[in-house]
């Protein structure tokens, strides 16, 4: 195959699989087997070392949002449908099945939101404490002043407020590693989420 | 391999490599695959990514009298290789400790 015939090829599976950026995709394999070439491979060499077609549309495939992915699957079930002449026997099924399809489908649905919520939630709510903290001994650093101006300041009082203030800094800095650490788990876990729902899509 | 932990391999390579120096596709490929597979359309999405998050910023120069990309790492891509470096040390740990646990088991 030429080089010309395969980013030919390769643009209109990409164009069929809806893939964005395009372009800079055939620009990207086009210098792949440009520098094959200059590297002393023959030109069906150099395009028989790259990927296959399928190969490249399958990972670009991994990189679509979920939405492009349900909505691709829809079209092609529908075409299908069309095709095998069992449109209406679908669409027959769908009003039957209605009440039974339709609240499994949902309980997914709020499922998998509700695992997205909460993992934010987490993630939210532990800086949330920390910086809690954070106010709270700024405020213990104050009281003090505040206390020389209200009245009622008193040598035992400062210290404890001022000891107080560093406990809290301290427990901040001490936390504040394994927090992240966590956050970032949590934000792993939610591109995980996606990207297994993206793959279960692109299987089927 | 598990998918998410070689993802992170391959980052921490192509961190690497443009570490020593910018460079372009075909030899990021060339580079990489002496130690571990990686292909064309493996990588792609991995410096689309690297440069979505400004780990690596790309610019194009006539070579040959066509245009080709190079890539060339940012601060925020080095800053990445060290914590990714620093996480390996990590898995470096418990590697040994699954090693003796297993010659513990079999003695």
């Amino acid at each position: 195959m030429s080089k010309q015939e395969f980013l030919d090829g390769l643009r209109t599976e990409l164009q069929k699989a809806s893939i964005a950026n395009i372009d800079n995709m055939v620009e990207y394999y086009d210098e792949m087997i440009c520098d094959r070439i200059e590297d002393g491979m023959s030109e069906e060499a150099a395009v028989a070392d790259v990927d296959s077609i399928e190969e490249i549309v399958n990972n670009a495939m991994l990189d679509k949002p979920v939405t492009a992915l349900v909505k691709e699957r829809v079209v092609k079930s529908r075409e299908k449908a069309k095709s095998n002449g069992t449109q209406v026997l679908w669409i027959v099924l769908a009003v039957l099945g209605f009440p039974v399809w339709f609240p499994i489908g949902i309980a997914l649905l709020a499922i998998v939101f509700s695992l997205y919520i909460a993992i934010w939630a987490v993630v939210i709510s532990i800086f949330a404490v920390l910086l809690g903290l954070v106010v709270a001994g700024l405020a213990c650093l104050a009281a003090p002043f505040i206390a020389i101006f209200a009245g009622g300041f008193t040598a035992a009082s400062t210290v404890a407020s001022i000891g107080v203030a560093f406990l809290l800094f301290g427990i901040v800095s001490l936390l504040w590693k394994p927090i992240v650490a966590l956050a970032k788990s949590c934000c792993d876990a939610v591109v995980k989420l996606g990207k297994s729902i993206k793959k279960a899509i692109i299987k089927k | 391999m598990e998918s998410q932990f070689r993802r992170g391999i391959l980052d921490a390579c192509v961190l690497a490599v443009l570490e020593r120096g910018e460079s372009y596709g075909y030899q990021l490929v060339k580079d990489i695959s002496q130690f571990i597979e990686i292909t064309e359309s493996t990588l792609y999405p991995i410096l689309k990514r690297l440069e979505a998050s400004n780990q690596l910023e790309v610019f194009t120069q006539e070579h040959n009298g066509r245009l080709r990309k190079y890539y060339r790492i940012t601060a925020a891509g080095k800053e990445r290789i060290t914590q990714l470096m620093s996480e390996w040390e990590e898995i470096v740990k418990v590697y040994q400790f699954i090693q003796k646990e297993r010659c513990e088991s079999h003695e």
